[in-house]
C-alpha cells in the first residue's frame, strides 16, 4: 500500500532550486486565480468585523427572517443578523487549520529529516510508525480523540496536527532521501559539519519546494477537515460565529431562508478552493514530482 | 500483448505455491494493524482519564459517580480494562454505552443496514461515474477541454462534503423539490421503503471521492495510451470501444483499484458528514453524536468496526490488483 510510495523516489524526483519570479507563478492560471481569491477572502475576514452592521451575538426579537434591506442575509433562529455573523466568522476558519498545519509541519519536518538522512534503525522505526498511523483513517482517529477529551478548538487542532504529521513526515522523508546522497551533502559531512548544519543548512533549503507544496496541500485538507468538524458540532463551539458552526445551526432554516446557510458554506468552499488552486500551481511551478506522483 | 504471449513467458507450475506466502504475509500485516488500531483507540480513551464527572454533570453525587465507575469498570487498571474490552469484542460483547446504559450492540445494530446500503450505493456511484469519465478524458480529451475538466475536478475536490451536500439539498430539495432534504424516513419501515431518502446522501458521499478517481483514472489511461502495445493495437486495426475497454482499461485499472480501496477512508468522513447533514439514521451519524456526547464505548466499537472494514478493504484491493496484473502475479513471493 503506502510503502510503495516510499520506495519509488529517486534524486531525479527532487527539483533543482530554480530562480523564478512571482510574476511567472501568477501567470499559471491556477496560481493567479487562487492568490486573487485568497486575498479577497483575507480582506473580507480582516475588514469584516469593522464593517459588520451588528454585533455577531446580538439577539433580537426578530428570529428567522429572510433577506431584507435591514438584514441582507436575514436573521437566524436567535434573531442574530446573519451578515454580521458571516463577517465575524472567518477568522477561526482560517486560523485553526493554520495552527494545526504549522504544528504538524514542525514535528514532521524534524522527524522526516532525521529519518531520511540517518536511515538505518531510526528510519525503520519511523517508517513502521508511519505505516501503522496511515492505516488508521483520519476521521476515526479524530472522532475517538474528541470522544475521549471532549470537543473544542484546542482539542481539534491538536488531533488534526497529530493525524496529519505522519503524512507530512512521509513526504519530507522521501525528499530528504533523494537529497542526502548528493555531493554537497557528502562534502559537508567530509568537512565535519554538525548534524544540525547538514539537516537545516544543506538539506532543508533543497527540499523547500516540496515543503511549500506540502504546506499548501495540507492547509487545504485541514480547512475542509476542521470546518467539517465544526459543522458536526465537535470543533469550534456555539455561540461562536464560525462559518462551519453557522451552517450547522442554520441548517434547520434551510426551507425558510436557504441564503443564510448557503453563504457561510460557500465561503468555506471558496477558501478551500483558493488554497487548493495555489497548491496545484505550486506543484506545477516547481515541477514537484513527489507530489505529482502522490496526488496525480 | 496477446494472451498467448503473456502465458508463454510464465512458468505456470510455480505460481500456486508462490501465492500462499504473500497472502499469509498480508494477513499478518492485517492482524498487526488491527491490533495497533485497538491499542490506539483504547489508549486514547484511557489517557483522557475518568469521564464519569463529564458525563454525569457537575451536580452528580459521589455515590452516582462511584456507581457509574463500577458499572463501566472504570475503577479497574487500564490494562485489565483493555483486556476485558478486547476479550468482549471476540465474544461479540462490545461493552455498555455511557449514554443509554444498555449494550453498545443494541445502539449500533439498527444503524448497520442503512449505512451499508448507503456506502455501497455511493461507492457504486463513484465507480460508475468516475471510471468512464477518467478513461474517456485520458484517452480522448486534449487541450482546453481537458484543462477545464481538470479544473472542475480540482474545484469539486476542494468543497467539503457538507458544503456540497448543502448545495445539492438547496438545488434538488428546496428549489426543485424533487428529493427530501431530510432522510429520517429511513428509520421507519423496511430498509428499502423510502428509496428517495438515500439519494442526496449517496450523491454527496460520492462527490467527495469522484474527483480523485477521475484524476487518477485519467492520468493512468493517458500513460497507458502512449505505450507501444496500444499503438500496435491501433496499427492492427483495433477500433475505439475495444481499444479503450480491452487494451487500455485493464492496464490502467490497478492503481485505481488500490485507490478505491484507500478511498474507503475518504468515504468514512463523507458518511459521517452526509448522514449528519441529512439526518440519515446510520453509523456515521451515530459516530458524530456519540463523539459529541462523549459516549466512548460506542465510539470505540464503531471505530473498531469501521477500522477493520477499512483494513480489509485495502487488503482486498491489494489482492485484486495482484490478481489482475500479470506482472505482479509473478513478482509476489
Amino acid at each position: 500500500m503506502s510503502a510503495d510510495v516510499l520506495k519509488n523516489v529517486t534524486a531525479a524526483d527532487v527539483p533543482l532550486p530554480r530562480q523564478r519570479s512571482l510574476r511567472s507563478f501568477l501567470a499559471i492560471p491556477q496560481g493567479g486565480f487562487g492568490v486573487g481569491l485568497l486575498l479577497l477572502l483575507l480582506a473580507l475576514v480582516v475588514v469584516g468585523p469593522f464593517i459588520a452592521p451588528d454585533s455577531p451575538n446580538e439577539i433580537s426579537d426578530q428570529p428567522i427572517l429572510g433577506p431584507s434591506a435591514q438584514h441582507w442575509l436575514g436573521t437566524d433562529s436567535y434573531g442574530r443578523d446573519i451578515l454580521s455573523r458571516v463577517l465575524h466568522g472567518g477568522a477561526s476558519v482560517i486560523l485553526l487549520p493554520l495552527l494545526a498545519v504549522s504544528a504538524a509541519m514542525v514535528v514532521a519536518t524534524l522527524v522526516g529529516l532525521v529519518a531520511g538522512y540517518l536511515g538505518g534503525k531510526v528510519d525503520a522505526v519511523v517508517t513502521w510508525v508511519i505505516n501503522i498511523a496511515l492505516a488508521i483513517p483520519s476521521y476515526l482517529a479524530v472522532l475517538v480523540v474528541v470522544a475521549a477529551f471532549g470537543g473544542g478548538g484546542a482539542v481539534v487542532v491538536t488531533a488534526v496536527a497529530v493525524v496529519y504529521a505522519p503524512y507530512i513526515t512521509r513526504v519530507i522523508r522521501s525528499a530528504t532521501q533523494a537529497i542526502a546522497p548528493r555531493e554537497f551533502v557528502l562534502a559537508a559531512r567530509a568537512r565535519g559539519e554538525s548534524l544540525g548544519w547538514i539537516l537545516f543548512r544543506e538539506i532543508t533549503p533543497n527540499i523547500g519546494p516540496t515543503l511549500l507544496v506540502e504546506i499548501a496541500l495540507r492547509f487545504t485538507y485541514a480547512i475542509m477537515f476542521i470546518a467539517s468538524l465544526s459543522f458536526l458540532g465537535l470543533g469550534v463551539q456555539p455561540p461562536s460565529a464560525n462559518w462551519g458552526v453557522m451552517v450547522a445551526q442554520n441548517r434547520a432554516l434551510l426551507l425558510v431562508s436557504p441564503v443564510g446557510v448557503l453563504v457561510p458554506a460557500l465561503l468555506i468552499g471558496v477558501l478551500a478552493i483558493a488554497v487548493n488552486l495555489i497548491a496545484d500551481a505550486l506543484t506545477q511551478f516547481f515541477g514537484d514530482r513527489i507530489h505529482e506522483r502522490l496526488m496525480v | 500483448m496477446t494472451q498467448t504471449a503473456q502465458q508463454a513467458g510464465r512458468p505456470r507450475a510455480t505460481r500456486a505455491p508462490r501465492r500462499l506466502p504473500y497472502l499469509v504475509r498480508q494477513l499478518i500485516t492485517l492482524l498487526v494493524t488491527l491490533f495497533a488500531i485497538t491499542i490506539v483507540i483504547f489508549g486514547l480513551t484511557a489517557i483522557a482519564g475518568d469521564p464519569a464527572r463529564d458525563i454525569l454533570g457537575q451536580y452528580a453525587t459521589d455515590e452516582q459517580v462511584a456507581a457509574f465507575q463500577q458499572l463501566h469498570h472504570l475503577d479497574q487498571p487500564v490494562v485489565v480494562r483493555y483486556l476485558e474490552w478486547l476479550g468482549g469484542v471476540f465474544r461479540g460483547d462490545l461493552g455498555t454505552s455511557y449514554q443509554s446504559n444498555g449494550p453498545v450492540w443494541d445502539v449500533i445494530s439498527p444503524r448497520l443496514g442503512p449505512s451499508i446500503v448507503l456506502v455501497l450505493l455511493s461507492w457504486v456511484l463513484t465507480v460508475v461515474v468516475s471510471v468512464p469519465i477518467g478513461l474517456w478524458s485520458g484517452v480522448r480529451l486534449r487541450g482546453r477541454r481537458d484543462a477545464s475538466l481538470t479544473f472542475v475536478t480540482l474545484i469539486v475536490a476542494a468543497f467539503p462534503e457538507f458544503v456540497l451536500g448543502l448545495m445539492l439539498a438547496i438545488l434538488l430539495g428546496v428549489w426543485l423539490a424533487w428529493l427530501p432534504v431530510d432522510s429520517t424516513a429511513v428509520s421507519y419501515g423496511g430498509l428499502f421503503d423510502s428509496p428517495s431518502a438515500y439519494v442526496l446522501p449517496a450523491i454527496t458521499i460520492a462527490l467527495g471521492t469522484i474527483p480523485y478517481i477521475i484524476r487518477l483514472m485519467r492520468a493512468n489511461a493517458r500513460e497507458v495510451a502512449s505505450e507501444t502495445y496500444v499503438r500496435a493495437a491501433v496499427l492492427r486495426g483495433v477500433t475505439e470501444p475495444s481499444l479503450s475497454l480491452r487494451h487500455i482499461l485493464p492496464n490502467a485499472a490497478p492503481p485505481v483499484v488500490t485507490a478505491l480501496g484507500l478511498q474507503f477512508a475518504g468515504l468514512i468522513g463523507g458518511v459521517v458528514v452526509a448522514e449528519t447533514l441529512f439526518g440519515f439514521p446510520g453509523m456515521g451519524q451515530l459516530l458524530a453524536q456519540s463523539a459529541a456526547s462523549r459516549d466512548a464505548p460506542v465510539v470505540e466499537a464503531l471505530a473498531l468496526m469501521i477500522g477493520a472494514l477499512f483494513v480489509v478493504a485495502n487488503l482486498a484491493a491489494d489482492a485484486i490488483v495482484v490478481y489482475v496484473t500479470p506482472k505482479l502475479r509473478d513478482a509476489v513471493r
